[in-house]
């Protein structure tokens, strides 16, 4: 289906802190520091779930191996091109999806586009601002999907590609990433109280700690879930 | 090219272009005969390419300055410049690409324009109409110089301030320096104060822009040496409110 020449990975080490530099008019900057890594953390193809409450630097940390705001301490070295699906990410309120399509790929990624919308049931010829918070959050994995099936390493990040969806699309999305997982690093934010996906490893921020636990299939949901607390 | 193209797809999708394109289209032919032409029928064809001037100059500040504050407001709130961003689009890149797409659609507007303007207003002596095609080149070049940055500078503001601010801000500027500064330029005949005359030789002089009276009162086209001092001046106009744009410009709200 496509070659892959490199194998696309995130390197995140030990001691790297994400947060925000904030500046006061008249004042010195002050570090708000979210969270720090504890050990050095590589993620490599497959599916890498981020976990956090509320508030803990998910999206932050996101924004960071996106290269959109710097890290307080540290970098991210990643290998593959990176794409970044924000949870708000919109588009005109006018445009059809497949017009989205057509403004953004070439004929072949087009037609791979509009089979994907298929299978996970995105209506294309319904404009943006009419669709669903749900199939909004279609069109931005359709994108990150279709982009990545080009040639070469590809990391996604996605943050919270899910909310909104319904039980029979995650399934359908779920099985997609199952059939294209070989050059894809996927970190994918999702919210603690999301039913269990399979993955291979998960970040963990805690106690302003980023940690990585190796899951092997489906995470402990609950014993993951309450160790947040 | 994507957010060109994306861009481009989201003018087209909307329309609005069409009902400026039909304005552009139409009223230069009719606005004139609502005058008393009849009086002196000659004035007929200078008036039609003075509306269609006129007319290119409302869109260009009435649908290109707003389409740029919004589009810059919309695509950094909904995420889409950061998205392009993580792609590898560096900012100088997107206001590009921004800005050439609402370019592309106003190309069409100064085209039309310029072809009422030249062809269907052209005076039937030979000299007259050599003149009169040059003073449209020299027009339109001077039209671009104003408002090709003014663009990039709503397109910059859109993207830190709300659309409307952004609008307000760059029209507010294109006006003052269209027709501001001739009212300040009479209060100034009788009036020696030093800052007002500071304030008067640090405005933007858009107005120098403005070939519309030689078209109507046929003065020809400007000299060479005339239209290289405006165009200089335009010209550094412009690279000061680029230089100033670009740092304004940021990816994400």
């Amino acid at each position: 289906m496509k070659s892959s020449h490199h194998e696309p990975s995130v390197s995140i080490p030990k001691g790297l802190t994400i947060g925000y530099r904030s500046r006061r008019f008249g004042g010195a900057a002050k570090d708000i520091n979210l969270a720090t890594s504890s050990e050095a953390i590589c993620l490599k193809p497959g599916r890498h779930l981020l976990l956090a409450r509320n508030g803990r630097g998910k999206t932050t940390l996101l924004k960071t191996v996106a290269k959109i705001i710097p890290a307080l301490k540290g970098s991210i070295q990643c290998a593959g091109t990176v794409q970044f699906v924000d949870e708000d990410l919109r588009f005109d309120s006018e445009m059809k999806a497949k017009q989205i399509f057509g403004a953004l790929f070439k004929n072949g990624q087009r037609t791979y586009a509009r089979e994907m919308a298929e299978r996970i049931e995105l209506d294309v010829e319904k404009p943006y601002g009419k669709l669903s918070k749900g199939n909004r959050q279609k069109v931005g994995l359709i994108i990150a999907e279709t982009r990545a099936f080009e040639n070469g390493p590809h990391i996604l990040l996605l943050d919270e590609p899910f909310s909104g969806l319904d039980f029979a699309a995650r399934e359908k999305v779920d099985s997609i990433w199952t059939e294209n997982n070989d050059s894809i690093v996927r970190l994918v934010c999702v919210h603690p109280d999301e039913p269990t996906l399979n993955a291979e490893s998960a970040l963990i921020i805690r106690e302003g700690r980023l940690e990585q636990l190796e899951v092997n299939g489906t995470l402990d949901w609950m014993e993951t879930k309450q160790s947040l607390n | 090219m994507e957010l060109y193209k994306l861009t481009l797809a989201s003018i087209v999708n909307r329309k609005t272009f069409a009902i400026f394109a039909l304005l552009l289209l139409t009223l230069p032919f009719v606005l004139p005969l609502m005058t008393p032409w009849e009086t002196k029928p000659t004035i007929l064809e200078p008036a039609r390419a003075q509306a269609a001037w006129s007319l290119l100059w409302m869109a260009a500040l009435g649908w290109l300055l707003f389409q740029g504050a919004t589009i810059g407001d919309k695509w950094s709130s909904h995420g889409i410049f950061e998205y392009f961003k993580t792609l590898g689009v560096s900012r100088r890149k997107q206001i590009t690409q921004v800005w050439l797409s609402c370019f592309t659609v106003f190309a069409g507007f100064a085209a039309i324009t310029f072809v009422i303007s030249t062809f269907t207003a052209m005076p039937s002596d030979s000299v007259e109409a050599r003149h009169w095609f040059m003073t449209n080149v020299q027009y339109l070049l001077l039209f671009l110089l104003v408002v090709a940055p003014l663009l990039v500078l709503s397109i910059s503001l859109g993207t830190r301030l709300n659309g409307a601010a952004a609008y307000a801000i760059t029209i507010g500027l294109a006006l003052y320096g269209l027709f501001g500064i001739g009212y300040l330029e009479v209060f100034l005949a009788d009036n020696k104060n030093p800052i007002l005359n500071l304030i008067y030789v640090i405005s933007p002089h858009y107005h120098l822009s403005d070939l519309n009276s030689r078209l109507v009162f046929k003065l020809g086209a400007l000299p060479l040496a005339e239209l290289g001092q405006i165009a200089a001046y335009l010209g550094g106009l412009a690279v000061l409110t680029i230089g100033i744009s670009l740092p304004l410009y940021r990816e994400g709200k």
